[in-house]
């Protein structure tokens, strides 16, 4: 990779993340989408999801400049029609197989359409995803390939399923080692060290000590496991790189999720919004980044892809994809 | 003059540009005394919040670019001049108008929620459910009843359809009627005409008129296809909800779905109204005495009292309350009674059979 702009010496830098959106603003884009989802019986959703995204990407700052999202509510609608037509040409084929008599072969071709489909949402929707987010312009990217992820994901799949889920954490190391380390960021690429006997371990102790701690200790489970998901991360430009690091503390997780569960109870679920602004920044307070990479030298390098079909699959499937 | 920064597309590199508003452009200059002039009609512009605003324009040779402003003056200032050329949405508003205009939409929400939970479902499901077939409700009952699993008394039930057979219905539903034994107080109607009868209501009533009445109950929710558009209301109900929160956490959801199920009870209870008074209907037609009724809210109220349970969170009408209407009603519709013998015996054969 070329860096015609790179600077000398070994800086160290430290770019720092937070976020800007104040709760009640979300709230009202959040109510906004709310009441024009119900005027166009539910039709307004792709518009909803883009206006949602484009806040929270603009509030999101690292080193002076906001994230953006620019997808649009138009792409999302497209990928919506396409993704109900697969549906209905999922259910048609189900459909008559059941009315040629055949409930075994209906119920096999569901499955196994469910197995691919998975796996092609994931894959779609990050590919969506990441390439119309943008820092000072410069676009991410996902440049994994939809065949090798797909073989890669149905493997760890039904390798699991063999293993009564013991096999899960290993799968999903393997799995996230693959999405993360075909992330890019401009001419800068992301990688993920995931060890699935690590996370298998350290799942094993959050698990039993939560159990015998009456369900404490599920804070700090649950700051391992954000540990775990920002330490092995790394971001490489030319010779140069990132390193990021967790300091969040199980603490910190009780503060955030105990005052959360409050906060959603007491507005009977209106304080969805404020809930979300504090997580967020929560986490982005919470992730340090630190190496000698000059972010100024990172290059346009991703094209852009406005294919949204994976992302509403995605959706429907309700997998929680980024 | 404003600053802002640069984004050229190419590099990450924040370029420091000075930017004076115009009418109807504005203009930037960036280090090396490269000027650029973007005409409102051909820029995009995102406004986040109160203090930034992100500018996308075109610039010659390099194609795209953006210009960030992150000052609230700014953000003024070229709203003021931008909105002539473009019309601010909803979402536009309540981001600067804060949490007024939210209000404001979240009043607006709630009057269509309610609008449409009172009056815009029910009205739409009262003109579906005209135009689906009876077949309809005759395979839900059956499903229903598949799904129930009561074994019933053959001859008791042979009693109770010849003390039906009485009485002159006006349904187009084929009606059967059945007596399962068991404790519980209650009677139920499925749709499709399948009535059934608990021995342990049976026990309370004292005369012939009081199952007349009961039975004319449950018939009345069949001919009114009850059932039916209860199904259909709790769907739209459901669809409407799931619609309004979709993008909300699946908790969210739940919450909502088990506030509307304690709303649904009301239409219930209209629906025991409406069966209470078609039911008098069908006993003034056949000449049976509306004291029946009157007889049967009575030992309804007696079961009550062993149960207080506050009439918002309960199925059917307080009895007291349906007492009264009952009362109100047989005074407004005076009528004609007479005896039927054959009624009669056929009641005390039910009571014999099982009196305990």
């Amino acid at each position: 990779m070329q860096q015609p702009n790179s600077r000398q010496g070994d800086v160290l830098n430290t770019p720092s993340l937070s976020f800007h959106g104040s709760g009640e603003t979300y709230f009202g884009i959040l109510i906004v989408n709310m009441l024009l989802m119900i005027v166009t019986l539910g039709f307004y959703y792709p518009w909803a999801k883009a206006k949602e995204l484009q806040f929270l990407y603009s509030s999101t700052e690292m080193e002076g400049s906001r994230f953006s999202w620019n997808g649009t509510g138009a792409e999302i609608f497209k990928g919506f029609i396409k993704a109900v037509g697969i549906f209905a040409a999922l259910i048609t084929i189900v459909y008559i197989f059941n009315a040629m008599g055949l409930p075994f072969l209906s119920v096999l071709v569901y499955l196994v359409s469910l197995l691919l489909l998975i796996p092609y949402a994931i894959h779609g929707s990050t590919r969506y995803h990441w390439s119309r987010t943008a820092w000072r312009s410069i676009r991410f990217g996902y440049r994994g390939d939809r065949n090798e992820f797909i073989k890669l994901f149905i493997k760890e799949m039904l390798l699991t399923l063999v293993t009564f889920g013991i096999y899960g954490s290993w799968a999903a190391m393997n799995i996230r080692n693959y999405v993360m380390g075909h992330l890019r960021f401009g001419s800068g690429e992301f990688s993920y060290e995931g060890d699935g006997w690590e996370y298998f371990k350290m799942n094993i102790k959050g698990y039993f000590l939560t159990l015998f701690t009456l369900g404490i200790y599920v804070f700090w489970w649950q700051a391992d496991i954000f540990r775990y998901s920002i330490d092995h991360m790394r971001l490489q430009h030319g010779n140069k790189s990132y390193n990021f690091q967790s300091k969040a503390t199980g603490g910190g997780f009780a503060g955030l999720l105990i005052v959360n569960m409050l906060i959603f109870i007491f507005t009977l679920g209106f304080g969805f919004a404020w809930i979300q602004v504090r997580t967020i920044k929560f986490m982005l307070a919470n992730v340090e980044i630190d190496g000698d990479i000059t972010l100024a030298d990172l290059q346009q390098t991703e094209e852009e892809y406005r294919n949204a079909m994976g992302e509403d699959l995605a959706d429907m499937l309700d997998l929680g994809v980024i | 003059m404003f600053s802002g920064k640069y984004y050229d597309h190419q590099t990450a590199q924040a370029i420091p540009a000075r930017i004076q508003l115009f009418t109807e452009s504005l203009h930037m200059e960036l280090p090396g005394g490269k000027k650029l002039h973007w005409l409102f009609t051909e820029i995009t512009a995102e406004v986040v919040d109160r203090n930034f605003v992100r500018i996308s324009g075109e610039v010659r040779i390099s194609g795209e670019a953006t210009l960030e402003v992150n000052d609230p003056v700014f953000v003024k200032a070229f709203l003021q001049k931008y909105k002539y050329t473009r019309s601010a949405g909803l979402h536009q508003l309540a981001l600067r108008g804060g949490l007024k205009v939210t209000l404001i939409v979240l009043l607006a929400m709630a009057g269509i929620l309610l609008f449409g939970h009172f009056y815009a479902i029910p009205w739409c499901v009262n003109r579906v459910v005209d135009r689906l077939p009876l077949s309809f409700d005759k395979e839900l009952g059956t499903l229903a009843a598949q799904s129930i699993h009561e074994t019933s008394d053959p001859a008791g039930n042979q009693l109770l359809s010849n003390f039906a057979r009485q009485i002159k219905w006006d349904t187009q539903d084929t009606l059967t009627f059945c007596i399962v034994k068991s404790d519980i107080e209650n009677a139920y109607a499925l749709p499709g005409g399948r009535i059934v009868v608990y021995t342990g209501l049976l026990e309370k009533l004292h005369n012939s008129d009081q199952l007349a009445a009961l039975l004319s109950h449950e018939v009345a929710h069949v001919t009114a296809r009850h059932s039916v558009k209860k199904l259909c209301r709790d769907m739209s109900t459901t669809m409407l909800v799931s619609i309004a929160f979709g993008n909300a956490s699946g908790a969210t959801n739940t919450l909502y779905a088990n506030a509307s199920s304690l709303y649904s009870l009301t239409y219930s209870r209209q629906y025991e109204q409406e069966a209470d008074i078609m039911g008098m209907k069908t006993l003034r037609r056949n000449h049976i005495s509306q004291l029946g009724m009157l007889g049967l809210m009575q030992a309804l109220q007696q079961l009550d009292q062993q149960t207080n349970i506050p009439e918002f969170v309960r199925t059917h009408p307080l009895t007291e309350n349906r007492v009264n209407y009952v009362r109100k009603n047989i005074a407004e519709h005076p009528a004609f009674t007479e005896k039927n013998a054959q009624r009669e015996q056929l009641f005390q054969q039910l009571r014999q059979r099982y009196s305990k």
